[in-house]
């Protein structure tokens, strides 16, 4: 083929196509880890489109459930003379515009969040409103930032010199060194940290380890069942062989949320006879996952239709029973489709949100699908919370897709469809 | 192939068979009593049903793993079990609810409700009533009364004042009271749970109940049966008759007034009746279902030609750095969607949403993506392009990889452009194998109700629906909302709804082993 110009605008045309394309698909993946990093819960971000212009690690402290301590800087006006009281974290801070403060110490935190810390500096201001600049301001016009830290007293030596240190029952007294007034400065301004802690308000580890507990022996006992049902009906004669599998084939195409009311009812019935079927129990919800495996039979019995029975005839003939046949010569030449269908299975059960939530009720026998949930209620939407906690559980899980990818085409071809 | 030689096969010998035998003696038979005393429990608390199935389960399990005869059915048999007991027994069982009228306000059969109702006690007025007074014995307490002419009675056992259920403590008489540290008078309002749940019982045999903070009186039986009439209920303290309406499931007393709880009665076709005929059902039910079937056709023909253009373009030759494109582009397919339905929602939000931030700064327009229903919808739609592109992308890959290259030759030879290549060559050859595929994936769209759920959870509400409906709502979403969401969770009536999935989804199934042509058990 002649390559023209025409032929380059196409080319040029495809990748721009492209890339405008890709824009929209990746955006909203970078949108959720941008928002895992930003203080609050904010959505939209006024001063940035995708850069948080505030960063913090809170949220992703939150979701590997670490308390998380953290500093909120706050200002205060005081005109004149005036005293001014408030709350800074650590306590109940009384401060003198002479430059006087008392700090009336709240220990009520855990130990395990010491050191908590805040700051306290001043600034003066004219009547204009700027910051009136003295000889001990910073660039910003404010006066000596000193640090409080609430810690325990034995710890002193561990930080530098312009900390302040506190018994968790005691009480400080301190002075700001603050110069006198300067000539045309009206007001104070008063800068501070609010130390706060936070702890996880959900147990995101927890439902990590449910999901792939509950997606591992899902997809084993899956992989087991489906396996020697595959080998019966490819390789096995028996009565009624055909007509069942149209019949399992016709059912694969009933997902079972079309009868979750039944699935319900039939767990909270059974479960009050057996112990390990009742409701809000994982082995229910595994129980429940196994009448999905029609489309994993269908799989394995076109990959066997490729293997030449030949072999498996010989070793009939020297005396094997079907199960060595099928257990020696069959899986081990079979290996890359069981493959398949364990990764796929994996990750619908990962993905399966239904059944799931109508089973399980109980916030710590969650798994991450009904989980990711809980951060978005009508009322309270920590929406940074679930963003951290969704890259955490999404990234393994995509990994492991992109890597199996190229083996699940063949799979994909055969039917099934991602949930 | 491997190499036949490589596998050993050896038959196993005879000496190794005899244990075998014995452990698959010992496992089977340990199973079926396990199975058999289920079964048992099953009838005892007179749940037929269930009983006979898990019996005949147990009959067959341990038919087929002991005969000889039905050797080839162990390989089936588990398998086959899993999916009649998770698959074809909850779809009868749907089939069976959507007669009855189980709701949570009819949740428990006849039977149970009316034992409840036997259950419920009541104290006369005027009866005698006991003071409590709690005393320490270590860690548990003895509860003392003293009646109002001055007697004590102590519970023989001190209790550990843990329990939740109901409990019985039997009492005994003493002279004077018991040499034990009295409880703080504060104690009687921490207890009182577990106090509400303590019937004692006097030395004469009188039962009684806490009555007040710090009462116990005697209690009667409020409800007593009726001879002759198993219908009907008396009340014991005001001399009402209730009698039980076995057409919608409740005890009416004389003044037509009705009693919770109701029961579970059949009532035939009624509610196939409510969804064809009732003005609140009908319109929202035909809504609902037209706007299912446009969204998963809708779905089904775009993300077929996103993906079809797509898979074009990343196959192009010229195009450098097509795997990176590949890969890029399925992404969407390999973030789980329960996170990627939600970063949509957070995208698409009214208020707050980086969506509608943008669309105001830059053509100051805030399209109502929460409450308007057209909105709503295109949402939806275009959420679902997003996650559904990928699957028909990897397909067309791998269509487009088997179209002979010399077909495109000899059309460029003929001074055809891509377009017409596209629409003479590619889309012929790809849509026949395609059919199946695209028919599985209108059958899965038509079902998606992971989408909607947490998406829009299929709101706003249809205005005059009732139950209530969503605009949103696939037909999936709306048998969920009418059995989970609701206050009354109306279980026959999602089923009445699923019932009409399910023959839609039969048909789908039909069509899609005709397109398939799907040729089993005909190997070799």
């Amino acid at each position: 083929m002649v390559k023209s110009k025409s032929h380059n605008f196409r080319v040029l045309g495809v990748h721009l196509f492209l890339l405008t394309f890709l824009f929209f698909v990746v955006y909203p993946l970078m949108y959720v880890v941008s928002i895992s990093f930003r203080s609050g819960h904010t959505l939209v971000d006024p001063e940035n489109f995708l850069i948080p212009s505030n960063p913090t690690l809170e949220h992703w402290a939150l979701a590997l459930e670490q308390n998380y301590t953290g500093m909120n800087p706050l200002k205060k006006d005081i005109e004149g003379g005036e005293q001014l009281v408030f709350e800074n974290g650590l306590g109940t801070v009384t401060f003198n515009a002479d430059g006087n403060w008392v700090l009336e110490a709240e220990p009520e935190f855990d130990e395990a969040d010491y050191p908590l810390e805040t700051y306290l500096s001043i600034a003066f201001l004219n009547e204009v409103g700027e910051r009136v600049r003295t000889d001990a301001s910073d660039d910003d016009g404010f006066i000596g930032r000193q640090r409080i830290i609430l810690d325990i007293a034995a710890n002193e030596g561990q930080y530098s010199k312009d900390a302040l240190f506190i018994t968790p029952d005691g009480r400080l007294e301190g002075q700001l060194l603050v110069p006198d007034m300067p000539a045309g400065a009206t007001r104070t301004t008063l800068q501070y940290g609010d130390a706060y802690v936070s702890q996880p308000p959900y147990p995101v580890l927890t439902w990590l380890m449910n999901t792939v507990k509950v997606a591992t022996i899902t997809s084993i006992l899956v992989l087991l069942l489906s396996t020697t049902s595959a080998y019966a009906f490819g390789r096995l004669g028996f009565y009624g062989k055909g007509p069942m599998l149209k019949t399992l084939l016709v059912l694969q195409q009933f997902p079972n949320t079309l009868f979750l009311a039944a699935l319900y009812l039939i767990f909270e019935k059974l479960g009050s006879f057996i112990g390990f079927m009742s409701l809000n129990t994982h082995s229910a919800l595994i129980i429940g996952y196994m009448g999905s495996m029609a489309l994993n039979i269908f799989m394995i019995i076109g990959y066997f239709d490729t293997i030449d029975p030949s072999m498996e005839e010989s070793a009939a003939i020297d005396g094997a029973t079907p199960w060595q046949t099928f257990y020696r010569i069959l899986l081990p030449l079979s290996v890359p489709i069981l493959a398949v269908v364990f990764i796929l299975t994996f990750i619908n059960i990962v993905n399966e949100f239904p059944l799931a939530s109508v089973l399980i009720s109980d916030i710590d026998k969650m798994t991450l699908a009904v989980g990711a949930q809980q951060y978005i209620q009508a009322q309270n939407q920590l929406w940074g919370d679930f963003a951290a906690s969704a890259v955490l559980a999404g990234i393994p899980i995509t990994i492991v897709f992109l890597i199996a990818q190229r083996f699940l085409v063949g799979g994909l071809t055969a039917g099934g469809v991602k949930g | 192939m491997a190499n036949p030689n490589a596998i050993p096969m050896v038959p196993v010998a005879a000496a190794q068979e005899k244990w075998k035998t014995w452990l698959q003696y010992g496992v089977v038979g340990a199973l079926t009593i396990f199975f058999s005393y289920i079964t048992l429990l099953m009838y005892a608390q007179g749940e037929v049903l269930y009983g006979s199935l898990i019996m005949v389960f147990t009959a067959i399990f341990t038919f087929v793993f002991l005969a000889e005869r039905a050797y080839v059915w162990r390989y089936v048999f588990p398998g086959l079990v899993g999916v009649f007991a998770f698959v074809i027994f909850p779809i009868m069982y749907t089939l069976g609810l959507t007669f009855t009228n189980k709701s949570n306000l009819h949740l428990l059969s006849f039977e149970q409700a009316k034992s409840y109702f036997l259950q419920q006690t009541y104290i006369a007025e005027g009866a005698q009533s006991y003071e409590i007074g709690l005393y320490e014995d270590g860690s548990n307490y003895h509860v003392v009364l003293e009646s109002e002419k001055g007697e004590l009675f102590i519970t023989e056992e001190s209790q550990p004042m843990t329990h939740t259920e109901s409990i019985t403590a039997q009492m005994e008489n003493i002279l004077v009271e018991p040499d034990l540290p009295q409880a703080e008078r504060r104690a009687t309002i921490t207890l009182r749970n577990e106090l509400d749940n303590l019937n004692l019982i006097l030395p004469d045999g009188t039962t009684l109940t806490k009555s007040k903070l710090r009462e116990y009186s005697q209690n009667y039986k409020l409800w007593a049966e009726v001879p002759d009439q198993p219908l009907q209920l008396l009340n014991q303290e005001n001399g009402n008759l209730l009698t039980a309406n076995m057409d919608d499931g409740f005890f009416y007393d004389s003044e037509g007034e009705e009693y919770s709880p109701g029961f579970q009665v059949n009532i035939g076709f009624d509610n196939y009746v409510r969804v064809l005929t009732e003005d609140g059902m009908l319109a929202p039910f035909l809504q609902i279902f037209t706007w299912t079937m446009f969204f998963a056709v809708f779905t089904v023909v775009v993300t077929f030609f996103i993906g079809m253009t797509l898979a074009s373009f990343v196959q192009w030759e010229p195009i450098k750095g097509r795997a990176i494109y590949q890969l890029l582009l399925i992404l969407p397919y390999a973030v789980p969607s329960f996170i990627l339905i939600m970063i949509f929602r957070a995208l698409f939000n009214q208020n707050f949403g980086q969506i509608n931030h943008v669309l105001e700064m830059l053509f100051n327009i805030s399209p109502a993506w929460n409450s308007d229903p057209n909105f709503t919808r295109s949402m939806i739609l275009i959420v679902n392009l997003f996650l559904g592109y990928p699957y028909m992308f990897i397909l067309s890959l791998g269509m487009l990889q088997s179209i002979p290259k010399d077909l495109y030759e000899a059309s460029s030879l003929e001074g055809a452009g891509p377009l017409t290549n596209f629409f003479k060559i590619t889309l012929p050859l790809v849509l026949r194998p395609m059919l199946p595929l695209m028919i599985a994936s209108f059958a899965f769209n038509f079902n998606n109700f992971v989408l909607v759920q947490l998406l829009t959870r299929g709101e706003p509400i249809i205005i005059g629906s009732n139950p209530q409906a969503g605009e949103t709502d696939l037909l999936v979403n709306y048998a969920f909302r009418l059995a989970f969401m609701g206050d009354t969770r109306d279980f026959a009536l999602g089923a009445t709804v699923s019932t009409f999935i399910f023959m839609m989804v039969g048909l789908f199934a039909v069509a899609y082993l005709k397109a398939a042509k799907i040729e089993v058990g005909v190997k070799k």
